[in-house]
């Protein structure tokens, strides 16, 4: 999954319109932000990674590019 | 061989309801539509205040004794985290209200969303073994008592209901093999922490707040809820295995699935994950929300009456979570 990919599914996720996501953006500045956004998100993360990140480390995420490196850059297509 | 089977189910569901609209109206900034969208439930049952699950269980065996005869019972399972006492066993009060033959057992089981499975195993069990040949096992289930107010996501998501299903022997089986599983390391993601004899209920205990603004003590339940989707994922596919290879079969012998209704969106993510065909997989608790150990007896009963399952057909039945505790088979209708 491209970076690119990864940001407009979380865009999705967050049900987020009238504006872009980008990888500096705050999550917790976010409505949307609620425990269902992060089943959403260990969803997405299960599904294209195939990986499982314990709920725990997100207490500790600020950014959307702290949860990309949970994942791990090197795991996104260039 | 002596062989068990599912006989008749019959549920109970108290009379108040709480649906979305009441909780857009307690919890502002919350949409009602959005709810039943995202999680599948529009309402649920809320047991009076003085209705316990025990009361429950005495209604729901009542409505099925309008069809079985209740002096073949000759074994009560009631299941439920609710207890009217931490003893006697609500069971044995259950065979009193019910006025059932006192020469039959009767025990309670503590388990949650599992908890229908563990007593479809027990009572298969107990029937080849020839102790006994008609089990009425009920599962009740009241979490609304132990849910704060202010509680929002626990609130839009469980509802109280209980059901009873007489499983009695049967000369074809009709219950196959039980694929089972525990990991005790996830206790305390759903949990109420007070009130047991570790921590007891504090009447002045500290009110908290998580981040998403839900109000709780710790007299009230707990549920961690991305984790326990964490546990999900990576439990069931791994149950759903185990429960075809256990009964030598593949999905495409199996004609319907029901797993524990625990809420839409996980059951969409499971289903796809699991690549399970959409006209096959039952996903239905609109109106009763997640009732724990009552969901898939209530679903297995609107299946079959609503002709979802036909006689002959083969169900994967699973239940998950709190425990955590998971399992499942296969049961031919």
């Amino acid at each position: 999954m491209k970076k690119e990919e990864f940001l407009s599914e979380l865009k999705e996720i967050m049900e987020i319109e009238d504006s872009e996501l980008t990888e500096d953006t705050v999550l917790r500045d976010m409505m949307e932000f609620n425990s269902l956004a992060l089943m959403g998100i260990i969803a997405l993360i299960d599904e294209n990674f195939d990986m499982v990140i314990e709920a725990d480390a997100f207490e500790k995420v600020s950014t959307i590019k702290d949860i990309m490196k949970l994942i791990g850059m090197d795991k996104f297509e260039k | 061989m002596i062989g068990a089977a599912i006989k008749a189910i019959e549920y109970y569901l108290p009379e108040t309801i709480l649906d979305n609209h009441d909780i857009e109206s307690a919890f502002p900034g919350w949409n009602s539509e959005k709810i039943e969208d995202k999680v599948g439930i529009k309402e649920r049952r809320i047991a009076a205040e003085g209705e316990t699950a025990l009361d429950m269980a005495v209604k729901a065996s009542l409505k099925l004794f309008e069809r079985v005869d209740k002096a073949s019972v000759d074994f009560i399972i009631l299941c439920t985290q609710s207890p009217d006492y931490f003893l006697p066993a609500s069971a044995c009060i259950l065979q009193d209200r019910l006025h059932l033959r006192t020469d039959i057992g009767a025990f309670d089981m503590n388990l949650g969303c599992s908890g229908y499975i563990y007593g479809l195993m027990v009572a298969k069990s107990i029937i080849q073994s020839g102790t006994t040949e008609n089990v009425l096992l009920v599962t009740s289930e009241t979490y609304s008592k132990h849910i704060h107010p202010g509680d929002r996501g626990n609130r839009i998501i469980f509802g109280d209901g209980a059901a009873a299903t007489l499983v009695g022997k049967s000369d074809m089986p009709q219950i196959f093999d039980f694929a089972l599983g525990t990991n005790g390391k996830g206790y305390a993601n759903l949990i109420v922490p007070n009130g047991g004899l570790k921590n007891r209920f504090q009447p002045d205990a500290e009110e908290k707040e998580d981040q998403n603004g839900c109000i709780r003590t710790d007299n009230h339940l707990y549920m961690n809820g991305p984790e326990i989707f964490n546990f999900t994922i990576e439990t069931i596919p791994k149950l759903q295995k185990n429960i075809l290879l256990k009964n030598k079969l593949t999905m495409d012998q199996i004609d319907y699935v029901v797993f524990h209704q625990a809420n839409k969106y996980m059951l969409d993510y499971l289903r796809r994950k699991l690549k399970i065909p959409k006209d096959i997989f039952y996903i239905n608790m609109r109106d009763t929300g997640n009732t724990v150990s009552a969901t898939i007896p209530i679903a297995l009963k609107d299946c079959m009456d609503q002709g979802i399952v036909k006689k002959g057909e083969r169900v994967l039945i699973a239940g998950f979570g709190v425990g955590y505790s998971w399992g499942g088979t296969v049961i031919q209708i």
